[in-house]
């Protein structure tokens, strides 16, 4: 694939927002989870397997780029502390780095696979994807990069095996990824591939992830990798004890004790949805796969314990289910989507002191971050937006994008703001 | 040919950069991290049983409790049988009333008096424990504050059992620990009803009891099995870095536990008598792995036992129930050297950093893509 000019522009104004907000932000909390486990490898020797707080690809990722930068420290490269980070200015690019790389392979994926510069520059020029790899430093996007390209490979190169191995890899960086590798694996027993290509994807799934894992095993930390990643995940344990119940259950006050194994049901959903349309189609038309991982992750946010994080996965598969269905209002509302969730993230649930300057208890904007119910406005706003996308993604009145909609969003917020902060009717009402 | 040397170019730099990890593994100087982890940095560990008595009311004679009340228009009556037994009439009124039982004790501060107290509150009815003593010079402090979760709590109308802690709770109160020579003096209950209420309450008290905590050593490598009201682990963790408890980052404790059914506990790091690291509530009526995590910004409470002066220390503590089973994994505790702040700095001017940020975050990347909407509309119309 051959850069145009403009491409390149897009590229390079990307990558200079990315690498200009690096050094002097992150996210406090999980920059230092990061930054412990880099500086006890190449300071002490320590293999962090054991504690290491997410999955184990995203450390041996992370140990590959921190390298360079030991390297270049060994070499006399000064450092400097920003205000009250828990990293270095260059470490914490460093850090950042591969996920900063991987928002440049899902732009150049999405460049591929649509042809087109307006798809892809909405994704990478998207304020969610720069906030959340080159500020907060959150591994999302690495998920994403060979969730797409996998994708792409379906789509373009009609090989089924290589690219459910890619999809194996994302699930290893988050387990998302899986989503779309189980879509894959359904679709090939209902077209009772048993012969061909489902025990290749089934054994070379299975190897990857033996071979992603088995140093974890090594190091003694498979119980903790269970309890603090997969059970967690899947709603099937508490994990830290940190457990929140998601969007809806902060708008409903929906705060039931002990499990809540929601994303188990999802995942089901989402096959059957899957395998249903699946089998009255011939073949498997890479539309269908990329619309159904779009729906799961529009189910995962909505109704399981999501993370502020997860929103980024709707922007990409958004932007690239609307590319490919024609759908124009969905890639706008796509970016749009991504701009309001970085602004509702920063403002509402950290503060923007807390990734800007390294505290948790600064407040600069106060009007907008300081205020009562935050954490309510924060769910009613981001809900009200999913259940637009999902509006933008499915109705068939909502194929164009009107530029009103820009305003209405705004309007929305002041409602709600209005509502919630000034009048507190969650506190009224007894959900916030 | 351009795409495979792009690829070997990747490949290259991948073996290149891992050459680096195999390499560098352990060279770097320790300059920015500390790490207490493993079993050689465990100094000693020991569980807590709180079966030493050291006094307990019988609750037969009436005579050693005063009730009072804040209106003179409340009438309630106090009955003992073993049990403790305090009913009042409320009539209503504008304004909230309350009723207070109130004892003289006498016990030493320095046997590290832990009250246990069962009772049980009418529903509808708020309630409160009151605890104050004065140091050896007869000046009086107080046990407890307005805020305290001892205070003005709703009467659940079943029975509930306490482990209070009077040095502990003192110091919640005023800063620092009673002073030696010191006492605690007297013991207070109280129930009170808000504005208006009208009826018959009851405040039944079953038992209260001071004990000392025992402490009995264990092999934190082997199982337990004991019931236990909480366990301590020593660490012998040397600090070349002159690191301070400021910069503590994060620790980590795995295990096997397991508890009576009603069990809710968390985990305190401590230096001394400072908590400077705290994990959430677990709760394990069946045996459990867990893996706890613990942090400054999340210390909210203090363990209802002391550790000893300048020694560090995981406790876990709980606030319900009791342990019967444990047997320790592994633990790791963290410092950095610039660890996440949690409290609120003052010396900050964000005026200019925040233009920065937020014309690099929205500003910049809006504007191109409005840029290159325009300039390729063509790309739209020839979708739609």
């Amino acid at each position: 694939m051959k850069l145009t000019k403009p491409a390149s522009s897009v590229l390079l104004s990307g990558l200079a927002i990315r690498l200009g907000l690096a050094p002097l932000t992150g996210h406090p909390g999980d920059m230092a989870l990061f930054v412990t486990s880099q500086r006890l490898f190449f300071q002490t020797g320590t293999v962090d397997l054991k504690y290491f707080p997410t999955l184990p690809a995203v450390y041996y990722i992370q140990l590959l780029f921190y390298a360079p930068y030991q390297l270049l420290r060994l070499s006399g490269m000064p450092d400097f502390q920003y205000y009250y980070h828990t990293t270095l200015m260059i470490e914490g690019v460093f850090l950042k780095l591969p996920s900063i790389l991987c928002d440049v392979g899902i732009y150049l994926v999405l460049l591929s696979y649509t042809r087109k510069l307006i798809p892809a520059t909405l994704f990478f020029l998207n304020p969610l994807p720069i906030c959340l790899s080159s500020v907060w430093g959150t591994y999302d996007s690495m998920m994403l990069f060979p969730l797409l390209l996998g994708l792409y490979f379906f789509a373009t190169h009609n090989n089924r095996t290589p690219s459910s191995l890619t999809f194996v890899l994302s699930g290893l960086l988050k387990l998302f990824g899986f989503v779309t590798y189980v879509l894959v694996i359904c679709e090939s027993i209902i077209h009772r591939r048993f012969r061909g290509e489902l025990p290749l994807e089934i054994l070379g799934g299975l190897g990857i992830t033996v071979a992603i894992l088995f140093p974890v095993l090594l190091f003694g930390g498979f119980q903790s990798f269970l309890q603090v990643i997969v059970y967690r995940f899947i709603g099937l344990s508490s994990g830290t004890g940190g457990t929140h119940y998601g969007l809806l259950g902060e708008v409903f006050n929906i705060n039931p004790s002990g499990i809540l194994p929601t994303i188990p049901v999802a995942v089901a959903l989402t096959c059957i949805g899957f395998s249903y349309e699946s089998s009255r189609a011939k073949g498997l038309p890479s539309l269908l796969l990329v619309k159904w991982t779009l729906v799961a992750a529009l189910v995962f946010n909505l109704f399981s314990a999501s993370e502020p994080q997860w929103l980024l996965w709707l922007v990409p598969m958004g932007i690239l289910y609307g590319s490919l269905t024609g759908r124009i209002g969905l890639q706008y509302f796509a970016y749009l989507f991504g701009t309001f969730a970085t602004f509702l993230t920063i403002t509402l649930l950290q503060g923007t002191a807390y990734m800007l300057i390294g505290s948790s208890t600064a407040f600069i904007l106060e009007y907008i971050e300081s205020v009562p119910g935050s954490v309510f406005l924060y769910a009613v706003m981001t809900t009200t937006m999913i259940l637009m996308f999902c509006g933008y993604s499915f109705s068939k009145k909502l194929k164009s994008f009107r530029l009103e909609v820009v305003p209405l969003t705004v309007l929305l917020y002041l409602q709600a703001y209005f509502w919630i902060v000034i009048i507190g009717v969650g506190r009224i009402l007894g959900v916030s | 040919m351009r795409s495979r040397n792009l690829y070997a170019l990747l490949v290259i730099a991948i073996v290149v950069m891992a050459s680096m990890v195999v390499v560098l593994r352990g060279k770097i100087d320790q300059t920015t991290i500390l790490n207490a982890s493993n079993l050689n940095s465990l100094e000693s560990s020991y569980y807590v049983r709180l079966n030493n008595t050291i006094w307990q009311d019988p609750l037969n004679d009436p005579s050693q409790w005063h009730v009072s009340s804040s209106q003179s228009n409340i009438t309630s009556r106090l009955s003992s049988d073993g049990e403790l037994h305090l009913n009042a009439s409320i009539a209503p009124e504008s304004y909230p009333q309350a009723v207070n039982l109130f004892r003289s004790v006498n016990f030493s501060i320095a046997q590290d008096p832990v009250l246990l107290i069962s009772l049980e509150a009418s529903v509808g009815i708020h309630y409160g424990i009151r605890i104050a003593g004065q140091d050896s010079s007869g000046n009086p402090f107080q046990a407890w504050s307005e805020s305290s979760y001892l205070q003005h709590r709703s009467g659940l109308g079943h029975k509930e059992n306490f482990t209070v802690n009077a040095a502990v709770e003192a110091y919640k109160v005023n800063g620092i620990f009673p002073a030696a020579g010191s006492s605690i003096t007297s013991l207070q209950f109280y129930i009170e009803a808000t504005a208006g209420q009208i009826g018959q309450f009851a405040l039944d008290v079953y038992r209260i009891a001071v004990v000392s905590p025992n402490q009995y050593a264990f092999d934190s490598a082997s199982q337990v099995l004991r019931s236990m009201d909480g366990i301590a682990l020593t660490l012998n963790a040397t600090n070349d870095l002159d690191y301070t408890d400021s910069n503590f980052a994060q620790g980590y404790i795995d295990y096997y536990v397991k508890g009576t059914q009603d069990l809710v506990y968390t985990v305190y790091f401590m230096h001394g008598l400072t908590v400077i690291g705290q994990g959430y509530d677990y709760s394990a009526n069946s045996l459990t792995y867990n893996i706890a995590t613990f942090s400054a910004s999340n210390i909210r409470s203090y363990p209802p036992f002391l550790t000893g002066n300048n020694t560090f220390s995981i406790i876990l503590s709980p606030s319900k129930g009791s342990f019967l089973s444990f047997q320790l994994g592994g633990f790791s505790v963290r410092y950095l050297s610039q660890a996440p702040l949690i409290s609120t700095p003052t010396n900050i001017d964000p005026g200019i950093i925040l233009a920065y940020y937020l014309t690099f975050l929205f500003v910049t990347p809006v504007a191109i893509v409005i840029l290159v909407s325009r300039l390729f509309a063509h790309e739209t119309n020839q979708a739609s």
